[in-house]
């Protein structure tokens, strides 16, 4: 019995390790399925046809040679999730929480392809995650957008030619890090926007230095003429934030209040700085009319707040009232438990908000895609975008509904039927069997690595925090 | 016999002094184990001046040596070498201080100490963590500094333990890094530190362009001022010398080569516990390891059945252990894993890595029950010899004066009473750069 268990688990390590190492990219056929393709309506007994990743054709009655096929028959096909707030598959930080400001650290360097929350989130039907810095700073860490390729390694994990993105924070998280913490600014909302005004002000005079210098050393080197010029030092920090200006990286700021939303917008029109998400934005629906004059967008929690002061304005309708008047609104998860069921988060746009079903799953499959820039590649299923599908066995916004198998980029990566029960990539030879567990809802994903330097006193208030 | 030494050893401090040749110094009936394995049993060993001048069974004994008979019962091997040492580092300091401004701390406070020079700290306290260090066998080492991010610079010290002043073998041969970050002070996370090893770069970069403009030109650039900490960075930054960078998990080990690449500096990889995953890569990049046989512990059930095999005669029926499936699933997943971590060098070598050892931090008690542990689990007295000596020299680019028993090589050996393996052996003597230190009880 212990040599065939042994002989199944190497099997079916082996089997995902080939899977997922060597074939990137596959050929598949899904027959017979409801395909909801979320930009082109609900297609009854439509196969999709994948081909090296890419959807090929969408249709009835598609063949192809030598192609695995998937027969759906009862089952309902579409996108695969997009979750655009998570801290999963990241080590050792979520937060560089030591400075407001710390634009130059990003998520890239720091992905942990090891984090078996990847292949939870794909047993959830999720594709691809943006990897967020947390919310202790004003101007926090670059994120990362990866594809749950799990099995692979950092380079193998990112979402190839994804724009750049960044974390903002507004209120109570960074005035209470930095203001109350350390008695440095930011210590109001105030503050806050100060620190960004004066970042920005910072960034620029620190281009015009660093570009003249450039430009004359190049000239310099060239013709050897005149005087050398004087050396402007590379500031990987105001390098971000130009990029910033410049609408190479795109803003996702954590917020709550309306005032405090309203207050970035304003920052972000004397900057010019466009394309930018509010994340949580509990208070959005005071201004959604706003928020979509300014084209803004939102990724939210169907309902979830009071965990705060600055949280308690809220209400289920957030998702709906958004929806209504034109904002770009997404539903994430920022956590290791909801991101498994985000279909039932979306749920609950069409059961509180009367949101149609196929707006509900926009708000996890082409908005959140808006909102990372990749909409032109993933978030619907359209020929020509990549084979990021998840299969269900119902309708998957039913609560009797679950997903049965993950694929990116035409790979399985999660199949219901071809499910060990340990899929950890990476065995720690001193954890004994009783010391594995599985964690469970990452409660304070956002404030992470902040609590412990804070002590006890610190955690109990940063636990009243998101 | 102590006395004697003492004198021995004042004599050849004033005689190098005046670049007199010294009375040269040998033990006979020894046993040799050479580098590569090969041992030589009745054999005579000559040095002089810090040089061995004559090895094997038919080696000349000078006319002015002074000589100590081995009675057929000691074993010399050569002096082992440690890649990387902390153990005769002083503790690292308590640095916790608050600041006012966390994200702008001093750099110290943030463990930004590339300034420090390792000889700079061997003090008073010295000579007993050195002594440990002679009865491990190690007559070199490099050593590092206790510390974080960037603790300080490596010098290669000989092992002497009684000499006034140390000798330092080889100054300032690299930089010591680590993913180590400060605590409550920036950078504090992994990805601070990387950001922060960047933004030094450029730092570095452009004061040391306006230091080369300013030198050339003072009347017509203004004196950009000095930076101990950036200026120490420029022979790296120049390609001129290694940083040693430790690491081990693969992803750590991308991280540290993605560094080099971007920022262009010579590196040794050092701890590597884990780089058997990277093998390929640190073959493809051409980079040496200095590994750690900083060894997992060995799962409780798999101590627990040794147990029960050694007890096996005095019972005659034990009871087996049942356990789930689930739970043996786990268990031959952790086996496996411990077992290729044991042999994380030999996959090195396999791949074709150059891989010597360092101890980097690792208590020497730890370290020798660690190579016990890897002659049991399918190293060889020759591997690990080679291991210890000439493979740990070449990392070092230093195998052709160091690591071997043979002429013109430095005289740095250790004298056992037994052969080193055996779990009772003791060191007698330490020579190190033909310094002779009795090693007493």
């Amino acid at each position: 019995m212990r040599k065939l268990s042994l002989l199944i688990t190497a099997f079916c390590f082996s089997m995902f390790a080939v899977n997922a190492q060597a074939q990137e990219k596959e050929s598949v056929l899904i027959k017979n399925a409801t395909v909801l393709t979320i930009t082109n309506g609900d297609l009854e007994k439509t196969d999709i046809l994948i081909e090296d990743g890419v959807i090929k054709e969408i249709g009835q009655n598609l063949s192809a040679r030598g192609v695995k096929t998937i027969n759906a028959e009862g089952k309902y096909v579409m996108p695969g999730i997009i979750d655009a707030h998570s801290h999963l598959a990241i080590t050792q930080g979520v937060n560089e929480w030591t400075n407001p400001v710390t634009a130059e650290v990003t998520m890239e360097d720091v992905l942990d392809p090891n984090d078996i929350g990847m292949y939870r989130a794909l047993a959830g039907g999720v594709t691809s995650i943006h990897v967020m810095h947390g919310s202790a700073n004003v101007i926090g860490g670059q994120g990362e957008t990866i594809k749950l390729r799990y099995g692979q390694d950092q380079e193998g994990l990112k979402f190839n030619d994804a724009p750049r993105t960044i974390k903002f924070a507004l209120g109570e998280n960074p005035t209470r890090v930095h203001g109350q913490g350390f008695d440095v600014q930011p210590r109001t909302r105030m503050g806050v926007e100060q620190i960004v005004r004066q970042t920005f002000d910072a960034a620029l005079d620190y281009k015009r230095e660093r570009d003249a210098y450039v430009s004359a050393q190049s000239k310099w080197e060239e013709d050897k003429e005149g005087k050398a010029p004087w050396p402007v030092a590379k500031n990987l920090r105001f390098e971000v934030i130009n990029d910033i200006i410049e609408g190479e990286v795109l803003v996702h700021c954590h917020s709550y209040r309306a005032d405090e939303i309203h207050m970035l917008m304003r920052v972000f029109n004397d900057y010019g700085v466009k394309n930018y998400t509010f994340q949580h934005a509990n208070e959005a629906f005071k201004i959604a009319p706003e928020l979509a004059a300014n084209g803004a967008n939102t990724s939210i929690f169907s309902d979830w707040w009071a965990y705060k002061f600055e949280v308690y304005y809220s209400t289920a309708f957030n998702a709906a009232i958004l929806n209504k008047y034109g904002v770009t609104n997404s539903i994430n998860s920022d956590s290791g438990e909801l991101i498994r069921h985000l279909n039932h988060e979306a749920a609950k746009a069409v059961k509180y908000g009367g949101v149609s079903k196929n707006d509900a799953l926009k708000m996890i499959t082409i908005n959140p895609a808006i909102q990372l820039g990749v909409d032109d590649r993933v978030g619907s299923l359209e020929v020509g975008k990549q084979a990021d599908i998840s299969i269900w066995s119902g309708h998957p916004l039913s609560i009797y509904s679950i997903c049965e198998t993950t694929l990116v980029d035409g790979v399985t990566y999660f199949d219901k039927d071809s499910d060990p029960d340990d899929m950890r990539l990476r065995i720690n030879p001193e954890d004994n069997y009783e010391e594995v567990s599985t964690s469970g809802r990452h409660e304070d994903a956002c404030m992470s690595d902040v609590f412990h330097f804070f002590g006890q006193e610190g955690k109990t208030a940063a636990l009243n925090q998101r | 016999m102590r006395t004697v030494l003492i004198l021995l050893v004042m004599l050849l401090q004033v005689s190098l002094l005046h670049g007199q040749e010294l009375p040269a110094r040998a033990f006979t009936n020894v046993t040799l184990h050479h580098h590569n394995g090969d041992v030589t049993e009745n054999a005579t060993i000559v040095w002089r001046n810090g040089t061995i001048i004559e090895t094997g069974k038919k080696a000349n004994l000078p006319f002015d040596a002074y000589v100590i008979d081995g009675g057929d019962s000691l074993h010399i091997y050569p002096g082992f070498i440690d890649g990387l040492a902390l153990w005769a580092s002083p503790d690292a300091e308590n640095n916790r201080d608050d600041v006012e401004r966390p994200g702008e701390p001093p750099y110290d406070r943030a463990g930004i100490q590339p300034q420090r020079l390792a000889r700079n700290f061997v003090d008073g306290s010295s000579d007993k963590k050195m002594e440990e260090g002679q009865k491990h066998g190690f007559t070199t080492f490099v050593m590092g500094l206790n510390g974080q991010m960037l603790p300080g610079q490596l010098d290669v010290m000989n092992n002497q333990t009684s000499v006034e002043d140390k000798q330092v073998f080889r100054k300032t041969i690299g930089l010591q890094v680590a993913f180590n970050a400060a605590r409550g002070v920036y950078p504090s996370t992994l990805m601070g530190m990387m950001a922060k090893l960047r933004q030094l770069w450029y730092d570095a970069d452009a004061l040391q362009n306006q230091q080369n403009l300013h030198e050339k030109n003072p009347e017509t650039y203004p004196y950009p001022g000095s930076d101990e900490v950036l200026e120490s960075l420029y022979p790296y930054l120049n390609g001129e010398k290694p940083l040693y960078f430790a690491a081990n998990t693969p992803e750590d080990i991308e991280r540290v080569i993605k560094l080099k690449n971007e920022l262009g500096f010579d590196l040794v990889l050092v701890s590597a516990e884990m780089g058997y995953l990277s093998a390929d890569l640190l073959k493809k990049e051409n980079i040496s390891v200095l590994a750690s046989v900083d060894l997992p512990e060995k799962p409780d059930w798999l101590k627990d059945e040794k147990k029960d095999e050694d007890e096996e005669d005095k019972k005659e029926e034990k009871k087996e252990e049942v356990v789930s499936d689930e739970v043996q699933e786990h268990r031959d997943k952790q086996l496996e894993s411990y077992k290729e971590q044991l042999a994380n060098i030999k996959k090195l070598n396999k791949a074709g890595v150059l891989t010597g050892i360092a101890t980097n931090g690792q208590s020497l008690k730890d370290w020798k029950k660690a190579i016990s542990t890897l002659n049991e689990n399918d190293y060889t007295d020759k591997e690990l010899l080679r291991l210890m000596t000439v493979e740990t020299a070449k990392v070092l680019e230093m195998d052709h004066i160091i690591g071997k028993l043979k002429n013109n090589y430095m005289a740095n050996f250790t004298v056992f009473d037994k052969p080193f393996l055996e779990e009772k052996a003791k060191a007698v003597y330490s020579i190190s750069a033909g310094i002779v230190t009795e090693i007493e009880e």
